[in-house]
């Protein structure tokens, strides 16, 4: 009689990273700590593209677009896939779960432009044929795309209000205010775009370095009124969620802040609204009502030796709240100019430089997560 | 001593030639079967028909272990035609049917070249247990064994420490 085999032992490798795809990237991590065996699976370059993803890095333009890896080690490449269009650059206009979003002119006629959808993880790209010109009135699009929901992504396209009879090059001739009248949507999956009237009961004026969250098929976007302004992709369900205020709150108007997805939840990063002294982190616990949790609170005095910064504009810039744990990335411009790349733990209270990202880049960044499925983005016909 | 059968207990029924088929591990180790026996699973049967077999049929995915609790398995049924209600034995489709699990009194056997159609059974998608299991053999708990150093562990530990953090 021989010794009866374990039965996990028996199992393929193809069967475990088949299993160890579905967990969540924190219990991924717990994994590791089965056996070798499991910990070597996991870390097999092989694997990669299968087991849970997490934040890898950043992109940027500086002015080309750049990549700045989270953990200050390597890089991934450069977009360098793209053909260059004709010798006109892309700009890069937003992210979500693993895509980019870029804007991309046409060389023949600077102001006609088309939309490209990009995973640089795959390196295919697709491209959204625009059948207007580049004016300031379009010029906010954003991302929707969550691959465990749907393999198709969105194009939101917001209509503002800007009355200029030219594309906005003189600024002094622009009536209006700039808000939204009404997004455009493009869907993957019709190939169409399609136009919906705004829904918000007031009026909401965004600005392109204004950050969004997509989550559950509605995208979630800082206005300027302190306000978190959401629609669905269908144009259907129009919200508005205030900034959240402490009882003593002292500023009538809070700075711009920065939204993101962590475990789950939709947080807030922003200057607190007592002091203005400290960097406050808010968590909306349920996405349906609008209570505010404060979750934690830290002085600048300790992330950049700093009494105060100008939140949001080129001082003191957040880049991301990690999506799996408890750390902030935002970038700070130190007495050089140059911007650093920086992150602040939560939990322990430790602060770390990542990354001197130097005195060209643009204060825009899109936090990148791969997404190796090739099912999204099938690449240039 | 047979020379048709090759053993020295030959029970007369050397009238008909039982012809053997070799499968071949991924670690490369040799396994003689009955045609009968191997002909329970589709694949194999399909590439004996197609003359494939010649030289071995070679099973890159199957590791000797797991190859010789399948053959187990199929030689006890290759004699029969139906499935043995009152078997213990237990057989668990996986995701994809992909793998089979064999017996679970003898725990679990993984099988992935195979298809799961071995004794005319089909393996339906997602695990579940084929009639006739034994009702006292207990569900398999997976018990790895853990090899690692204590400070391999603290390092991986310390590494993402976040992620331990109840």
């Amino acid at each position: 009689m021989w010794k009866l085999p374990n039965p996990m032992d028996q199992l393929t490798d193809d069967i475990l990273v088949e299993i160890l795809s579905r967990v969540p990237y924190r219990s991924l991590l717990r994994c590791s700590c089965v056996s070798r065996r499991w910990r070597d699976l996991i870390a097999n370059p092989d694997h990669r593209r299968k087991l849970p993803q997490t934040l890898a890095g950043f992109f940027y333009h500086a002015p080309k677009i750049c990549f700045a890896n989270a953990s200050g080690t390597g890089s991934l490449p450069l977009l360098a896939f793209l053909p260059d269009r004709e010798g006109k650059g892309i700009d890069l206009l937003d992210g979500c779960n693993g895509l980019l979003l870029c804007r991309c002119f046409r060389f023949a006629d600077p102001k006609e432009f088309d939309y490209l959808v990009i995973n640089p993880a795959t390196e295919k790209w697709v491209t959204v044929p625009v059948s207007r010109r580049w004016s300031n009135k379009v010029e906010m699009a954003r991302l929707g795309f969550q691959p465990a929901v749907s393999s198709h992504f969105h194009v939101l396209e917001f209509q503002l209000n800007w009355d200029s009879d030219d594309d906005g090059e003189d600024d002094e001739d622009v009536d209006g205010d700039g808000y939204v009248l009404g997004v455009k949507i493009y869907s993957s999956e019709t190939g169409q775009w399609s136009y919906k009237q705004s829904g918000w009961e007031v009026d909401i004026t965004l600005d392109s370095d204004f950050n969004s969250v997509f989550v559950d098929g509605i995208l979630y976007v800082i206005a300027t009124s302190c306000v978190i302004a959401a629609v669905d992709v269908e144009g259907k369900t129009w919200r508005i969620i205030d900034f959240p205020r402490s009882e003593n709150s002292r500023f009538p108007d809070p700075d711009v802040g920065f939204i993101d997805l962590s475990q789950g939840k939709l947080h807030l990063a922003n200057s607190d609204d007592i002091t203005g002294d400290n960097l406050a982190i808010w968590v909306l616990e349920d996405r349906n009502n609008e209570e505010w949790t404060l979750k934690h609170t830290v002085s600048f005095r300790h992330l950049v030796r700093r009494e105060s910064v100008h939140f949001g504009l080129h001082e003191f810039v957040v880049a991301a709240i990690h999506p799996d744990r408890n750390m902030v990335y935002f970038v700070f411009c130190d007495e050089s100019d140059d911007r650093q790349l920086m992150s602040y733990d939560m939990d322990s209270g430790e602060v770390h430089v990542i990354q001197n990202l130097g005195q060209d880049c643009h204060d825009h960044y899109v936090s990148y997560v791969p997404m190796f499925s090739e099912a999204c983005v099938r690449g240039q016909q | 001593f047979c020379e048709i059968c090759l053993t020295n207990n030959c029970d007369g029924s050397a009238g008909k030639i039982a012809t053997m088929i070799a499968l071949v591990s991924s670690d490369n180790e040799r396994f003689e079967v009955s045609e009968e026996a191997a002909s329970q699973s589709q694949t194999i049967r399909n590439m004996i028909e197609d003359g494939c077999a010649d030289g071995g049929i070679p099973l890159p995915n199957v590791t000797s272990s797991v190859l010789a609790k399948v053959l187990e398995y199929c030689n006890k049924h290759a004699a029969t035609t139906t499935p043995d209600a009152a078997s213990t034995e237990a057989v668990i489709g996986s995701a994809g049917t992909r793998a089979v699990l064999g017996p679970a009194r003898h725990g679990p056997v993984v099988l992935r070249a195979v298809p799961c159609r071995a004794a005319g059974r089909r393996c339906p998608e997602g695990c579940r247990l084929d009639e006739g299991q034994d009702a006292g053999a207990d569900q398999a708990t997976f018990k790895i064994e853990n090899d690692f150093r204590p400070e391999d562990v603290e390092k991986i530990r310390k590494e993402n420490a976040w992620a331990f953090e109840e």
